[in-house]
């Protein structure tokens, strides 16, 4: 099970990874040289159903686990900084993840929210994201091995410049995004 | 241009979490052991091998019964 957990956390990161990306490319534009937004969007909603059932199963495992379970409460997965072991690396990934039922539970219900609330609503996947980062690395496992740390760091900025990009100038225009491919 | 269709898109992303399965799979399965994560079993300081402690611990306090022997 403790093997299944780490192979589970991992899978459903590198699932968030192409959520955030295939997001921040539907108001940045940065994959417009690739596919139509509407295509985007479609993939963006999509990868809904990769990155919940992993990162539930992270949870399962966990508990199935006779070690962890013997430290681990069923209510240290919903409220933040209680654990007694790696309070703040588990409460960390703990309020990750209540932001991101936040963020999955509004995006079912966009229709019915206020579009200014969805919109800011929406926005604490960057939080969550960024919780989740710091989660893996203060937690530990794998990230002392370089070829993990290569790859999640080198995603990881990838991610935060575009992030960036998207907050300091918004949305490309179709115009402006075939400006900056000449 | 159409650019890549949203089935393509999709399939790609599927593709690529199956992938990164694999490989979290084939990593974490060549390295059980790892010494950094909190929630991992306690492992012996110089053997590295993981600690299990008895549940029933040895007491230093001087024995309260006495066999037919003694």
């Amino acid at each position: 099970m403790w093997i299944l957990a780490r192979v589970s956390g991992l899978s459903a990161s590198a699932a968030l990874g192409i959520s955030l990306l295939t997001g921040v490319a539907l108001r940045s534009a940065v994959l417009d040289w690739l596919a139509t937004n509407r295509a985007v969007r479609a993939t963006h909603e999509f990868t809904a159903v990769l990155w919940i059932p992993l990162g539930l199963l992270h949870l399962v495992f966990l508990l199935l686990d006779s070690n962890v379970r013997a430290t681990l409460r069923v209510v240290d997965l919903v409220v933040p900084f209680q654990s007694s072991i790696g309070p703040l690396a588990l409460g960390l990934g703990t309020l990750s993840f209540d932001l991101f039922v936040i963020v999955a539970i509004t995006g079912w219900l966009r229709r019915r929210i206020n579009p200014v609330a969805w919109r800011w609503l929406h926005r604490l996947s960057y939080l969550a994201c960024a919780l989740l980062f710091l989660h893996a690395l203060l937690g530990g496992s794998d990230f002392s091995s370089p070829q993990v740390s290569a790859i999640t760091w080198s995603v990881a900025a990838v991610l935060a410049v575009l992030s960036l990009a998207r907050i300091a100038w918004g949305r490309l225009s179709a115009g402006d995004s075939r400006e900056l491919r000449r | 241009m159409r650019g890549v269709p949203a089935w393509a898109l999709k399939g790609s992303a599927v593709c690529l979490t199956v992938l990164a399965t694999f490989a979290a799979a084939g990593y974490v399965g060549g390295h059980v052991r790892d010494r950094a994560a909190p929630l991992r079993p306690s492992l012996h300081p110089d053997t590295g091998q993981v600690a299990l402690g008895p549940g029933i611990q040895a007491t230093s306090s001087a024995p309260v019964t006495e066999t037919h022997e003694s």
